[in-house]
Parts: C-alpha cells; sequence; structure tokens
C-alpha cells in the first residue's frame, strides 16, 4: 500500500524531534536535501553574530583575553566531545580538517617509527587522499589502498578511513578495522566529517586513536566553519605535530625560542583562532542542546526509509548506490542516473536541494534537526516531475 | 621647544587621513595603541557579516559557494591585498593561518633548491615563524637551522652575505618587538645572489607600510590580516609567490581546493595552476567578512599618505616621550631613523609590563612583548596627533609620580 502525503502529515505530527526545526533558520519554500555538504544556519548563529561587535572591541580593550579565544577553544571541543563519544579534553577545534589531517598524521607515522606504509581506501574523500600522498611524499612512506588489495600487517604504520563514505553513505565498522589495525601494530585514524551529529560516534568504545572531522555538515557550524581534531588521552603526550605553531606552545607569551609543546590537545592548534568562525560554531551547536544521539538517528533512518520506499515506488529508474539495509548506511542516500546532473538542476528549479557527485551520482541528506516526513514525500513528487518531463 | 597639544589639534585638522577615524569603532575613552596586534573594528564589518550568515548562507545554502562567489573568496580577496603589497594579481590568495602559511611556502620552497640543506632564521623573529621552519626542518630530517646573525649584521642588510648551501631565507620585514624594519630590496638581493629564496613575512607591515614584493623581486611571501588590515581576531592570512614560481610550487598540504579539477573527485592529486596551487581546503567563509569591509576603506586610501603619517606619529611619540621619561628608565627599543621602523614604537624598561598595565587602567592600551618592551602600534586610520599627544602626558604622568609601581599592576594575565 502506497504512503500518502497525509501519511507523511501524521508521521510529522508524532514525531518528538518535530520541533527542533525552529532551531533552524531554513529558507521558505525550500527542500533542504544537502545538509550533508552544508548545514542550514541554526537561528542562535545571528544572534551570536550580532554580539560580535562587542566581542571585538572586548578583544581590543583586553587584548584577546576576556573575549577569551583561549577558552572558546575548549569550550566548543567539549560541546563536540559528546557527539563523537570523546571526552572533552581529547577534542580540539582548530583550522581546517585537511590540515587537522596532516598533523595527524604525520604525528601517528612518527609514532611508529620504522614501519614504512599507510593505508586508506582509494574511495575516501579525495582531499583526504591527497593530503595522505602529500605526508607519505614528505616522510618517505609509501600509501596502500585498502579497496585494491592492500592489506593491514606489520610494516602499516596507520590505517585513515572514513567513518561514513562521503558517496555512498555506507558506514564503516568503526570497532572492527579499529581492532584489526591495533593486533597489527598499527595506528587507527577516523575521518567523522559525515558521520559526526547524524549518527551516534563512539570514538572511545571502537578504542580510535585519532580522528578528524569538520564542523560545516550535520553540525551547522557554517561554510568552512573550523574543523575539530581527537585524539586519545593516552597518546597525547607523544604527539609531535610537524606544523609547530605559537598556538601549540607551552607558554605562548614566554616567545621563547624553541617550541615547547603545551601539554594535551592544545599543541595541536598552530596560531590564532579565527574568533568569528569559533563564535558562530559555538552557538550553532545549541541546537545539539537536550537530544539524545539515538532518538536524532532513528528519526533519520525513517526518513531515509521512506525516501527509499517512495524512490523506489515511483521512480524505479533510480539505482541506490547506499547500501540497501538501512542501519549500514548514513544519513544520506546516493542514486546512479546518466542524468543526474540534469535531473538535480531541473528539481532545484522547483526548490528541492540534493548535490551532485560526478559522475552521475545524485546524493540526498536527510537532517533530522530541520527535515521533515512531508520534505521527503514532496521531495520524491518533485523529481517525479521533472523525470517524468 | 615642546610641542603642545593646540600644535597637535592643528596637525589633525590638516591631515588628509583624519576622515577615515569614522569609517571605524572605537572603544569610549580608550587610547588605542594596539593596532599592530588586533586592528579596529570597521563599522560596516557587522552589517557585512549579517548579510553572509542571513543572506548568503540562510538562503543561498550551497548555492552561495557559486552565486556569493564563497568559491572563489581565497582569490578574490587576495586580489584586492595584492595592490597593498606590490604584489600583481594572481599572485596572492588569502586562506588559513600565518602560520599554516609559513610552513606551506617554506616547505615548498626548500623543495625547489632540492640539494641545499641549511634554512636560515632571524631568532629575534615573531617565534611561530622559527616553530614553523623547525616543524617544516624536523618533518625532512635532514636540514640544518642557521640565524642570520651568522651571515653578517642586521645594521647592514646589504652586509649579509649567504653561503651556497641555503635554500630559504625567511624573515620579517618589521620586527615584532621593536618595529625595526629591515632593507627589503638588499636582503633580497643577497640572497638571490647565493642562489637562495626568500620568504617575507609582512605582519607587521601589511597595511601601514607600502611594500612592493615584485619591485625588490621577492619569491614568497605571508602575511596576516587581523593586524593594521583590520580583517577582525583571527582573520584568514595571506600568501603571495612570484608568478615565475608558480609552477614549480609542490606545496606539503595537497587539498581538494587545489586541485587542477576539485569536483572531478580524482584519486590522486593534480595540481592547479597558479597561486591557487597554494590552497589546501574550504576556507571560513564568514571570516572574510570583516576583511572585505576593512578592505573597502584600504580602496579609498593612498598608502604612501597613510606610510607619511604613520612616520610623522611614531617620531611624535618617541619625542614626546622622551622629553617626559628619559631620566626614568625608559630607553626606546625601536630604531630612531624613521626609515628603518614599521608602525609602532617600543621602549625598553625593566618594569615594562606593570607599565603597560598602569598605562591601560588609564585608558591607553599599549602591549607587553617578554621580557622588557612596553610597545606602542600607531595605525594611522584611526589614530590622531591628540591620541598621541595624550598618550605621552599620561605615560609621563605614570612615569613621575611613579603608579606602575602599585601592586595590582604586578601580577601577570594570561594574554598578554
Amino acid at each position: 500500500m502506497s504512503i500518502t502525503r497525509a501519511d507523511a502529515e501524521r508521521l510529522d505530527r508524532e514525531d518528538p524531534l518535530a520541533g527542533l526545526r525552529d532551531r533552524f533558520a531554513v529558507p521558505e519554500g525550500i527542500i533542504y536535501l544537502d545538509g550533508n555538504s552544508l548545514g542550514p544556519p541554526p537561528i542562535a548563529v545571528a544572534e551570536a553574530l550580532s554580539g560580535f561587535a562587542a566581542d571585538w572591541r572586548a578583544d581590543m580593550i583586553q587584548g584577546w583575553a576576556t573575549g577569551g579565544w583561549g577558552a572558546l577553544v575548549s569550550r566548543i571541543g567539549g560541546r563536540i566531545a559528546p557527539l563523537i563519544g570523546a571526552a572533552p579534553d581529547e577534542v580540539i577545534v582548530t583550522d581546517t580538517t585537511s590540515t587537522n589531517l596532516f598533523k595527524l598524521m604525520v604525528a601517528a607515522c612518527r609514532m611508529r617509527p620504522g614501519r614504512s606504509t599507510v593505508l586508506i581506501e582509494a574511495a575516501n574523500f579525495p582531499s583526504d587522499l591527497y593530503i595522505a600522498q602529500g605526508v607519505c611524499e614528505l616522510l618517505g612512506l609509501t600509501l596502500g589502498y585498502l579497496d585494491e588489495g592492500a592489506v593491514i600487517g606489520e610494516d602499516t604504520a596507520l590505517v585513515v578511513h572514513s567513518h561514513v563514505d562521503f558517496r555512498s553513505g555506507h558506514i564503516a565498522d568503526m570497532t572492527g578495522l579499529t581492532r584489526r589495525a591495533h593486533e597489527a601494530g598499527a595506528l587507527m585514524l577516523w575521518d567523522l566529517c559525515h558521520s559526526a551529529g547524524a549518527i551516534p560516534v563512539d570514538l572511545s568504545a571502537a578504542g580510535a586513536d585519532f580522528a578528524v572531522g569538520c564542523s560545516y555538515k550535520y553540525l551547522n557550524g557554517g561554510p568552512g566553519a573550523p574543523a575539530y581534531a581527537f585524539v586519545a588521552r593516552g597518546l597525547q603526550e607523544q604527539v609531535r605535530s610537524p606544523i609547530t605553531g605559537w598556538g601549540g606552545q607551552a607558554n605562548r607569551f614566554a616567545m621563547s625560542r624553541d617550541f615547547d609543546p603545551a601539554p594535551g590537545m592544545t599543541r595541536l592548534q598552530v596560531s590564532q583562532a579565527p574568533v568569528i568562525g569559533m563564535v558562530s560554531l559555538e552557538a550553532a551547536l545549541t541546537a545539539f542542546d537536550g537530544i539524545d544521539l539515538v532518538e536524532l538517528r532513528r528519526k533519520a533512518v525513517a526518513l531515509g526509509v521512506l525516501f527509499a520506499k517512495l524512490t523506489a515506488e515511483r521512480l524505479p529508474e533510480l539505482t541506490l548506490v547506499s547500501p540497501a539495509d538501512p542501519r549500514a548506511r548514513g544519513n544520506q542516500l546516493g542514486y546512479a542516473h546518466p542524468k543526474a546532473e540534469r535531473i538535480l538542476a531541473d528539481v532545484a528549479g522547483l526548490g528541492v536541494i540534493g548535490d551532485f557527485r560526478p559522475p552521475e551520482m545524485m546524493r540526498f541528506g536527510f537532517a533530522p534537526l530541520y527535515i521533515r516526513h512531508v520534505d521527503v514525500y514532496d521531495a520524491v513528487e518533485r523529481l517525479a516531475t521533472v523525470m517524468a518531463d | 621647544m615642546s610641542l603642545t597639544r593646540a600644535r597637535c589639534e592643528a596637525l589633525d585638522a590638516a591631515d588628509p587621513l583624519a576622515g577615515l577615524r569614522d569609517e571605524f569603532v572605537l572603544p569610549h575613552g580608550m587610547i588605542y595603541l594596539t593596532g599592530n596586534s588586533l586592528g579596529a573594528l570597521p563599522k560596516a564589518a557587522s552589517a557585512r557579516i549579517t548579510h553572509m550568515v542571513e543572506e548568503e548562507w540562510g538562503q543561498g545554502l550551497t548555492k552561495s559557494w557559486n552565486d556569493a562567489g564563497w568559491f572563489v573568496l581565497p582569490r578574490t580577496m587576495g586580489n584586492r591585498i595584492a595592490p597593498l603589497i606590490g604584489a600583481g594579481q594572481g599572485e596572492v590568495v588569502v586562506a588559513d593561518t600565518t602560520s599554516v602559511n609559513v610552513f606551506k611556502v617554506v616547505v615548498a620552497a626548500m623543495r625547489m633548491r632540492p640539494g641545499r640543506k641549511t634554512v636560515v632564521i632571524d631568532r629575534t623573529n615573531f617565534p611561530t615563524d622559527n616553530y614553523m621552519v623547525e616543524g617544516a626542518v624536523a618533518a625532512f630530517g635532514t636540514y640544518k637551522l642557521r640565524d642570520l646573525s651568522e651571515y653578517g649584521s642586521a645594521d647592514s642588510a646589504a652586509g649579509f652575505a649567504f653561503d651556497d648551501d641555503v635554500a630559504v631565507v625567511l624573515v620579517s620585514e618589521v620586527d615584532y618587538r621593536t618595529g625595526r624594519r629591515y632593507d627589503m630590496d638588499a636582503l633580497t638581493e643577497r640572497a638571490h645572489a647565493s642562489g637562495a629564496l626568500i620568504v617575507w613575512d609582512l605582519c607587521h607591515s601589511a597595511g601601514v607600510v607600502p611594500i612592493d614584493l615584485n619591485g625588490c623581486d621577492a619569491d614568497f611571501a605571508v602575511g596576516c590580516t587581523y593586524k593594521y588590515l583590520n580583517g577582525g581576531p583571527g582573520s584568514p592570512a595571506f600568501i603571495f609567490a612570484a608568478t615565475r614560481h608558480h609552477d614549480a610550487v609542490d606545496q606539503p598540504l595537497p587539498g581538494w581546493y587545489s586541485h587542477a579539477e576539485p569536483f572531478a573527485m580524482e584519486p590522486g592529486y593534480r595540481p592547479t595552476g597558479g597561486i591557487v596551487r597554494f590552497l589546501t581546503s574550504t576556507p571560513h567563509v564568514i571570516s572574510y567578512g570583516g576583511l572585505a569591509a576593512s578592505l573597502d576603506i584600504f580602496d579609498k586610501v593612498d598608502l604612501a599618505e597613510v606610510r607619511a603619517k604613520s612616520v610623522a606619529l611614531t617620531s611624535l611619540f618617541i619625542d614626546l616621550v622622551e622629553e617626559r621619561c628619559a631620566q626614568y628608565g625608559l630607553s626606546l627599543a625601536s630604531p630612531r631613523a624613521p626609515s628603518d621602523r614599521g608602525s609602532q614604537v617600543s621602549f625598553r624598561h625593566e618594569n615594562a609590563y606593570a607599565i603597560t598595565r598602569a598605562l591601560s587602567a588609564r585608558g591607553v592600551q599599549g602591549d607587553f612583548r617578554a621580557p622588557d618592551i612596553a610597545r606602542f602600534g600607531l595605525a594611522p586610520l584611526y589614530l590622531r596627533h591628540v591620541d598621541v599627544y595624550d598618550a605621552a602626558e599620561i605615560l609621563g604622568d605614570i612615569m613621575s609620580t611613579g603608579t606602575w609601581q602599585s601592586p595590582e599592576y604586578q601580577a601577570r594575565l594570561t594574554v598578554t
């Protein structure tokens, strides 16, 4: 029996998380299924930034002290920590995902001297691959690809993997892969860009060593918002970042000649934090206040299942690229179609925003904080309209 | 003969840049002499940032990468900074932080001089520059670091002579402690004479000293945008590379942003051409808002006029302070010749920290740099001659009455 729009409306009425949509400024008339690429602005961001001028003046007056950029950095890390199964002192917000990946990869490889191989998946987000290629070039190591036959072994220094694949949404076995890396004596680094804030992540339970992630997808921190890095507490004192800046110095204002890494995660900070970015991000993360991530995930799964079901019924010419089992995929669905790019452009004209990944994939993200069941229903309707033409 | 406050008022009345002060938000009741650390807030910045959040991000969402020009912000902002530093269009990008940019540029430069195994740093430089080089050298493993002073005297840039093992020289044009300014022409020429490349850090000169990177044949430069460029706390930094080097750049942080086809999502890195090759990843869009507002002000300004006022203000401050404070142990740490200094004046005193705290309590905001320097940045876009006069008066009063000795000014704050 087919699902009707009335059914979708009923699901929204029964949705305990429905009120969370009010925490966001979602544009009128837009069904935004691209939150996996860039989250919309939480209302709290504009409010926080309206106070930004006052912050800047406070910084002028107090020379950075009370505007409190140092405190901001650790506070925001503490806000992200519970979303990824980390302790507050295991997370720092700084720089970009790629830069953090570079720092942690070099640090990890240095912790495994004598081992000459780094492993990654060729299907990983390309920037991760490029950074890995850069690290291996710099350190004279070999880069191997897990999905092209490379095997974790005694020569493996580090394994780098995305928790959720950016194209298909496939969820990797975080616990299993971390264990395999550790059994071989290698370290494990997770990229959480497409999972943090979307699905429950538990780095500590998985025994992960390192992680990086961005804050502008499901965490809604704003375009290019500062990224974060995680290091398991027991490893932090061994971390030697190659990007040794003033921000990571033990006593910044002593202006001493030699670099002496600060204790804990602070050593991974390089320089002055971008205050506007930090203020926006801190405000954005309040959208997660009081939310049970398991419940959030349950809604996301329901949205994805609904979209997949409606699509299978009405648009059989779209081929599902994501895992069919909803437990095996993140909060996004990828479909292949030879005219994917054209279809996306047309449906955007009807207010439905997804995105295109070459060569022929359309990707739709279902961010449960602000997407309703009727949005999913209407999105499929409009796709059907476009594809009927 | 002593300069009077009335004379300073007359100088302000005749100042062609005086009107620019109205473009900034300045704290009430404060003489802000820390514009060399964090520039003042342009009045237009708040509205610009709000527009970016509510319209570009809120309404445009991912479309704004194209429609609002987000994707190309590092380039468009670079092109706006270029004329301020003597660079051409397509030679500057704005992204990341100064430190990360130092790392990228220095490693790229080291790779352009294979076989040469020395990197020259300046131990008087801002420490993070040197930490960056230490980090880069440690990653490579086979380089040695040497100090600029081993190659000659800082008193005469022409006196430096590098050997043929030197791959890269990294120096700041203007010293963060003393305001001492190197001769970029001479030092660049000395580096090139030995076959080395030179990287200029312009943090303490961009936006206040006219810089001519191409005129002096510089190879690379980096700098921050939140000091004299007023971009806001932690706004993104810039990189300059001379066009002749673009094709040779192999930087250590190759991300998708500098891929030849960033949206092709190819598994192998293929660098794009031009200055964009120095980019790594998605820029923090909103952080460009304050900088954009500030650069609108610079569009109306002739840097030669800014420099002339800067020289006038720093000279005035030195004269007034020396007149009032010579007997209290304050000694000038900045070069006396205006051509040899940037836009700041520093004085040494064994109690410099307490003195800056006492000044702050009286509404004069300078800052302290270890071990014994009181530092005063004189940003000509928003400071008046009377501000300089009043600051010197208050400093003179604090020194003559000894109020700086009060216990409350002795304990260190987190950020100095």
